[in-house]
């Protein structure tokens, strides 16, 4: 665990990880989006990994991702998640609104 | 359009749903065996590995769970299991079942059947040329709404400033001999003024004059489409021919249009022989 705790994702960032990471990483399955989002926070993002996949039935519902069969690294089956055009558009404006509330909560904060 | 893209993959599931709880598992399945490898290579023991990767992962059964309730709707599933179970129950008790669709059928039946009359009489603009400006006549006196006599007919026509053009109208039948033909027939007694209220005329002749509703001149009558194509073979000649009607020889002045739509329906239309002696408040009252 190290010095630092572990955070938990919090209640309504975790499509804005995905978006990201499929953004930046293409085409992925679900455990390597999992693995990837822990990487990224070196091991300090603690994720609750079962909790990802009706997030990514959510994302493929609302049309901002797309999933096809294919074949895994070391020859398994498995499920491929991509970002679509409409994702990429949704990625730009949950990355903004992210943004903004930071500088929001930042800003409440400093004012004390 | 994100609702329609829901609603299909939503309904997909309803209907596949043993296949997308296999394809998550097959899913769920993979990503457990991939955190046990990853925990091999980080130097656990087999059982370390798959214990710590179930532990990361959480409650299998709930992400499935969740998953479910995300790809179908769950009152939709409870619905068809109801559908279900109703069907096997009535294929259980077969008498059952078949008095209830019969009492359903005939309900249903009935009631379109009184549907569809209550919309041509009653909802559907009357197919007549500006039917907004037809009115049917009564008489009231004290409770009583009814048809009107010939006394109150004649004095309305004469007097009556509301309506351009007022008729009265009264239900008859009557056999009709015409060469070797002889057949009963449902006609209505009209005065001069009844076709022109609707705003038709005959599609062959003329139809009735106030001539026509004096006693003493002979008597005239108009045909229906239908009857003049069944028992006159559609043959224009018959305009000026004589039929008998009730014992009465009448001559044949029209022909009304196939379009011409009564109701309800009539074979012929005779004067309306305007008896002021007449006491019965048979007439019905038109006016336009």
């Amino acid at each position: 665990m190290g010095s630092k705790s572990k955070q938990d994702v919090m209640q309504g960032t975790l499509d804005l990880l995905v978006l990201k990471t499929l953004d930046s990483m293409g085409p992925m399955h679900g455990w390597g989006i999992a693995r990837r989002i822990e990487q990224v926070s070196d091991d300090l993002l603690y994720m609750n990994q079962g909790t990802l996949y009706p997030a990514l039935l959510r994302l493929r519902q609302k049309g901002w991702i797309a999933a096809k069969w294919g074949v895994s690294d070391n020859n398994r089956r498995a499920k491929f998640y991509a970002l679509t055009k409409r994702g990429q558009k949704q990625l730009q404006v949950e990355a903004a609104n992210w943004r903004q509330m930071v500088s929001i909560v930042a800003r409440v904060l400093d004012e004390a | 359009m994100t609702w329609l893209r829901m609603l299909g993959t939503r309904s997909a599931g309803l209907f596949r749903r043993s296949r997308g709880d296999a394809e998550l598992d097959e899913e769920l399945q993979f990503h457990l065996e991939m955190e046990e490898a990853e925990n091999r290579r980080k130097g656990m023991s087999a059982g370390e590995a798959r214990i710590a990767a179930r532990r990361s992962f959480g409650n299998v059964t709930g992400a499935r769970e969740l998953h479910r309730e995300g790809r179908g709707f769950a009152a939709l599933e409870t619905l068809a299991q109801d559908v279900r179970y109703g069907l096997r129950m009535m294929a259980r008790n077969p008498d059952f079942t078949a008095v209830a669709v019969l009492t359903m059928a005939l309900g249903i039946g009935i009631n379109s059947a009184i549907f569809s009359v209550t919309d041509a009489v009653l909802l559907r603009p009357l197919p007549y040329p500006e039917p907004d400006r037809i009115v049917e006549i009564g008489f009231e006196s004290g409770p009583n709404v009814g048809n009107f006599n010939a006394r109150m007919f004649e004095y309305l026509r004469e007097r009556g400033r509301s309506c351009d053009q007022l008729a009265a109208a009264m239900y008859n039948s009557g056999i009709l001999v015409a060469g070797k033909h002889v057949e009963h027939v449902r006609t209505l007694e009209v005065t001069a003024e009844y076709f022109s209220a609707l705003g038709v005329s005959p599609a062959l002749g003329r139809d009735f004059s106030r001539q026509d509703e004096n006693q003493g001149v002979p008597w005239s009558v108009v045909l229906s489409n239908d009857l003049w194509r069944n028992r006159f073979a559609s043959d224009p000649s018959v305009i000026g021919t004589t039929v008998q009607l009730r014992g009465q020889l009448h001559t044949v002045i029209g022909v009304m249009p196939r379009t011409f739509w009564s109701y309800p329906p009539r074979d012929v239309w005779t004067p309306l022989r305007v008896n002021i002696l007449s006491g019965g408040r048979n007439y019905r009252g038109l006016g336009r």
